[in-house]
């Protein structure tokens, strides 16, 4: 077993930097998540800040997190390759102890740009998947993992994240990285029990914890229902701690549980302070659950070598991604997606969208129409 | 993890006052950005929605959702 490694998501950020400070004063920061494709707005990076990133890489306690991939857009693109050749330029400067992306696809004609959205759970998406993790691998040359989504169109995706997450991953041996403010965001969104959800997840695959704040939002659509989102841009609930506490023993291979927060979430001195007290409280229960350290189990590493041909590419679902995020990020309203989805391409496909939760609907008019 | 405490200072002096380096990780920016965003927008973008005096102003939209 790993020893565990209480951690924040540390990003060139003045509000972040300023309120983990007296954490990195206290040494109690054990490990740092960069999300490493995010400097987008800052060309010149200070140097205090690539001494940061160097300090934990030398104590191999670095690990990327990666945001901007799309991991099953349809179609290969030049921003892909460029992004997995500047991964392995950084994992030449930096020593990763592992990298990670998101599930999903990014929304918006253009590469880069919009949310995260799901995709169906098919052989397609399987394939695609399975040959982008294979790609991160070989540029990063590190162990690799995945994160579960927050947002989900049904509860039978709900139920089958888990599996699907672990046959993507199978190939390249990776890992999982198992966001328990998603997960708490699913319980609450699709009234499920934490018990019936978690085992669902292969938990010896977990190396990887997040936890955050969110958001709570009303439906028009069903009055009195609150939909939870994961904005990470408020204080851990308790729930989420009580969560960590659950699970923690129930992940053989974990070792970074990480604490994260946007910059926006933490202008004031007061969201500063309790950034930290949310720290110190996950601090505690990870020193509480600490286990004596064993030679790790599980190398994360692909157990043999694999090929890589020509990046795979499917037309129809490149095609249907175009359509799906047209509808999104145009329609007025629910009723308006409704009428595209079912004109469109999507219907009576392996998108199900005749399952999708109306609620849930609403809520990805709303995530793709504010990251448009 | 122990964090030299000149780094640390470095840190405050330097998100304090935005110093800066000519260091660059990316080449080519402009693939990785987000175009477009309104004044609600935080993740980071093209405008600038950030007091003058907060130089750094990364975001690594993970709460997107």
């Amino acid at each position: 077993m790993s020893k565990l490694h209480a951690s924040i998501a540390c990003n060139l950020d003045a509000n972040i930097l300023l309120a983990a400070l007296p954490l990195f004063e206290a040494e109690k920061v054990q490990a740092i998540e960069w999300s490493f494709d995010a400097l987008f707005k800052t060309r010149e990076v200070p140097p205090w800040f690539t001494a940061l990133l160097s300090t934990y890489s030398k104590n191999n306690r670095l690990v990327g997190h990666g945001v901007f991939f799309s991991l099953f857009s349809g179609k290969w693109s030049p921003a892909q390759q460029n992004w997995l050749d500047q991964l392995k330029r950084l994992s030449a400067v930096y020593q990763f102890d592992h990298i990670t992306e998101h599930f999903g696809f990014m929304t918006g004609a253009n590469f880069h740009q919009g949310a995260p959205i799901s995709v169906p759970f098919n052989p397609v998406l399987l394939a695609i998947g399975q040959d982008r993790l294979k790609r991160i691998q070989e540029a990063c040359q590190a162990p690799v993992g995945l994160e579960n989504l927050a947002f989900a169109y049904s509860i039978d995706e709900v139920k089958r994240h888990g599996e699907f997450l672990d046959q993507l991953i199978a190939p390249i041996n990776g890992f999982i990285i198992l966001d328990l403010h998603n997960l708490y965001c699913q319980i609450h969104n699709f009234e499920i029990d934490f018990e019936d959800i978690i085992q669902l997840y292969p938990l010896e695959q977990v190396r990887e914890i997040h936890i955050s704040g969110g958001s709570w939002e009303d439906s028009p659509l069903i009055p009195g229902k609150k939909i939870r989102r994961d904005t990470h841009d408020d204080a851990v609930p308790q729930a989420v701690f009580d969560l960590l506490e659950r699970t923690i023993p129930r992940c053989p291979n974990l070792k970074y549980i990480v604490l994260e927060q946007i910059g926006t979430g933490l202008k004031t001195e007061a969201s500063k302070r309790q950034f930290q007290q949310d720290f110190f409280k996950m601090e505690q229960i990870v020193q509480n659950k600490q286990r004596s350290t064993t030679k790790d189990q599980h190398t994360f590493l692909p157990s043999q070598p694999f090929h890589l041909g020509k990046p795979l590419e499917d037309v129809i679902l490149h095609a249907q991604q175009l359509e799906l995020s047209d509808i999104l990020e145009t329609a007025t309203d629910y009723q308006h997606a409704q009428q595209c989805l079912q004109a469109s391409s999507l219907a009576n496909s392996d998108w199900k969208i005749e399952t999708w939760a109306p609620a849930m609907v609403e809520t990805v008019l709303r995530i793709a129409q504010k990251w448009k | 993890m122990k964090v030299s405490k000149s780094l640390l200072q470095a840190i405050m002096v330097g998100v304090t006052i935005g110093a800066a380096s000519s260091c660059s990780l990316f080449d080519n920016q402009e693939d990785l950005k987000p175009k477009t965003c309104d004044e609600t927008c935080d993740l980071n973008c093209d405008v600038n929605h950030t007091p003058q005096d907060e130089v750094f102003y990364d975001c690594p939209a993970c709460g997107m959702g």
